[in-house]
């Protein structure tokens, strides 16, 4: 669905890349992270793939359309979420999506059943200039779905949102998803990425460090750690032991077989934890 | 692609309703047309210009170059010449004259008016009837008094002053209008982020920037039909009129639109603004004083524009001035309105 090869992008035009060769694919249907720090070049690599910024150097494709090129066609397949809600004030809610929604030539959706699936439903007739942030967010969320993208670019889409909204939001993700979208998710919340791609990748100072399953990372970089509980000469003792380290693991069997265990649970490395170890820096 | 034209365009309508765009421009153009029929006054004291030969010889000669002394004194803008084709010559190169030739007939004199034909009625007759009086006053008696019409073909009055001042107006709001009313939209636009949104739907830059256009276009219409309906009623060559708005708003607002993409508020823009503003507004000192037209100021395209307009709101006959300002304001509009899709292009993929 997207292909990108060796992108590098400079804002100065000189040799200081924002973004540093990079390349990765997205497959039909998946949920694909972008998951990175501040600064790291996120932003710079979704604004070229959307034709907001030129394509300076390198190659990136869309359903098969070269992004050098944009033409009408490619951007009738994407949808494209901001992370600062960018929506005419004087208009209301309704109106925003109502005028969005001519400017595509494909199958668009009806407007008020985006604003009630993003919860907006009571804020149909308000000027969106009045709209909370978090109201602000959904709408350019909703909007973002006006023409039911093949794929669909979402910008930090959860982050300020209240836990209930939050929750629901990533349930229209799964949903569409289910529904053959292909997502290309920018964020740096792990928590966010671990529950919702397929892969994904690290990037830091321009340049991906690392792509792959969520899973495959923790298997692969995470040690899986369980954390115990148990009595010795009567008092309570906790311990976090590795199930790779094979002290750690002769202690373990030790206690399971001593029958001192109270309390027991595995600890999965987080998927920050993971990032500090591949980049050597932490996400914020 | 006018689906999203017509799209595009009611959203510029909605927001402009909604920014009270329309009803500051409808005050805008009732208030000046009231001050226009009430508050200005209808004459000023500017008094035409005078050229004069005598050609009698007679015995009241004397006193008949006393009279011209004594109103030579009172009025500035007396000038002898040497022939009655002197006169004519003259008064066609300047506007506001009238010309006064003594002749001779049966050894009487006889004092000969020449008027231009368009002058306003009041001025000339007081004036006329002013001299008259004194003439006969000092002579004792009757002379013969004619009055020479030159343009006989021009039924017109000359236009009162403060009607003259519409097409003044006419050119800095309906037409000129779209220059600051299109950069105060995109600057709402930008700092929206709205644009970057647009950028990323099957929208052209084209259609967006020929929607705030058509906007403009609306807004200097309906200024326009409120104004000149007000002041001069259906006098006016609407149609002409119309034309002259359409196309200086097009240039207008095209040119607004440039200055727009390379800024991202009117603080920042605000030197242009004003140069590109006084610029444009300078041949309104040439309409005011039609003596002073130097070169620069008549390259402007707001010179011809400007008496285009007079042209279309007080017709004389003079066509040609409107159709070829049409023709240069077409030109004009495209070249502006093809950079300005370029200088979005450019910029608008600027963060
Ligand atoms: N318009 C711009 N002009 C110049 N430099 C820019 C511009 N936008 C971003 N940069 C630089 O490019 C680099 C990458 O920025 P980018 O916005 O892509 O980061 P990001 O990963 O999206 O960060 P965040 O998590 O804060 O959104 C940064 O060093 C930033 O300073
Ligand atoms: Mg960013």
């Amino acid at each position: 669905m997207l292909k990108v090869k060796n992108l590098y992008h400079s804002y100065t035009k000189d040799d200081n890349y924002a973004v540093k060769g990079i390349s990765f694919e997205i497959k039909k249907g998946e949920i694909f992270g972008f998951l990175g720090p501040n600064g790291a070049g996120k932003s710079t690599t979704q604004k070229i793939l959307t034709g907001l910024l030129p394509l300076q150097k390198g190659e990136a494709s869309i359903a098969g359309i070269d992004v050098k090129k944009p033409t009408e066609k490619l951007f009738n397949l994407i949808g494209v979420s901001f992370e600062h809600p960018n929506i005419y004030s004087k208009l209301t809610g309704y109106e925003n999506l109502e005028f969005y929604k001519k400017l595509f030539s494909v199958p668009t959706e009806d407007p008020k059943v985006l604003l009630k699936m993003v919860g907006l439903e009571d804020a149909v007739n308000k000027k969106a200039g009045d709209y909370s942030k978090g109201m602000k967010q959904r709408l350019v969320f909703a909007r973002s779905l006006i023409n039911n993208p093949q794929l669909w670019f979402l910008d930090e889409p959860i982050s300020g949102l209240d836990p209930t909204t939050a929750s629901n939001i990533k349930d229209i993700i799964k949903k569409k998803k289910d529904e053959g979208t292909t997502i290309f998710l920018t964020t740096h919340n792990m928590h966010i990425a671990d529950e919702l791609c397929d892969r994904v990748a690290f990037i830091n100072e321009g340049k991906i460090e690392v792509i792959d399953s969520p899973r495959n990372l923790k298997l692969k970089y995470g040690e899986q750690l369980v954390k115990v509980e148990y009595k010795e000469n009567n008092k309570l003792k906790r311990e976090r032991l590795s199930l790779i380290n094979d002290k750690d693991r002769d202690k373990l069997n030790k206690l399971v077989n001593e029958g001192k265990i109270e309390t027991i649970h595995s600890q999965e490395a987080t998927l920050e934890e993971i990032f500090i170890k591949v980049t050597g820096r932490g996400l914020k | 692609m006018l689906n999203r034209y017509f799209a595009l365009l009611k959203k510029d309508i909605i927001t402009g309703v909604r920014n009270y765009y329309f009803v500051v421009v409808i005050a805008v153009a009732i208030i000046f047309a009231l001050i226009v029929n009430f508050l200005v006054p209808e004459d000023t004291s500017i008094k035409p210009a005078i050229f004069y030969h005598v050609e009698y010889q007679g015995d009241m000669r004397e006193n008949i170059d006393e009279i011209i002394m004594e109103s030579e004194r009172e009025h500035p803008n007396v000038n002898r010449v040497n022939s009655r084709e002197e006169i004519i010559e003259n008064m066609k190169k300047k506007d506001n004259s009238i010309g006064m030739f003594v002749t001779e007939s049966n050894g009487k004199p006889v004092i000969e008016f020449i008027t231009q034909g368009y002058e306003n009625k009041k001025v000339i007759n007081t004036l006329v009837l002013s001299m008259k009086n004194s003439i006969n006053e000092s002579l004792g008696r009757k002379i013969d008094v004619k009055t020479n019409i030159l343009n006989k073909d021009v039924e017109m009055e000359r236009i009162p002053f403060n009607k003259s001042i519409l097409p003044i107006f006419l050119l800095t709001e309906p037409t000129m209008l779209g220059f600051v009313l299109i950069l105060a939209l995109v600057f709402m636009e930008k700092d929206e982020g709205t644009i970057r949104a647009y950028m990323v739907s099957p929208g052209r830059i084209q259609e967006y920037l020929a929607s705030k256009i058509t906007l403009m276009i609306i807004l200097g219409l309906i200024s326009t039909i409120v104004c000149t309906g007000i002041v001069v009623g259906f006098n006016a060559n609407y149609l002409a009129l119309f034309g002259l708005v359409i196309v200086g708003s097009i240039f207008s607002s095209a040119l607004g639109l440039i200055i727009a993409s390379f800024f991202d508020n009117l603080s920042q823009s605000f030197i242009w603004v004003a140069a590109i503003n006084i610029l444009f507004a300078l041949p309104m000192v040439s309409y005011l004083l039609p003596s002073f037209a130097p070169t620069y100021i008549k390259i402007l395209p707001t010179y011809p524009l400007l008496f285009a307009i007079r042209e279309a709101v007080f017709p004389t006959g003079n066509v040609e001035i409107i159709y070829s300002t049409i023709l240069t304001f077409i030109v004009l509009s495209i070249m502006t309105f093809i950079v300005s899709v370029f200088s979005y292009k450019i910029t608008a993929a600027r963060d």
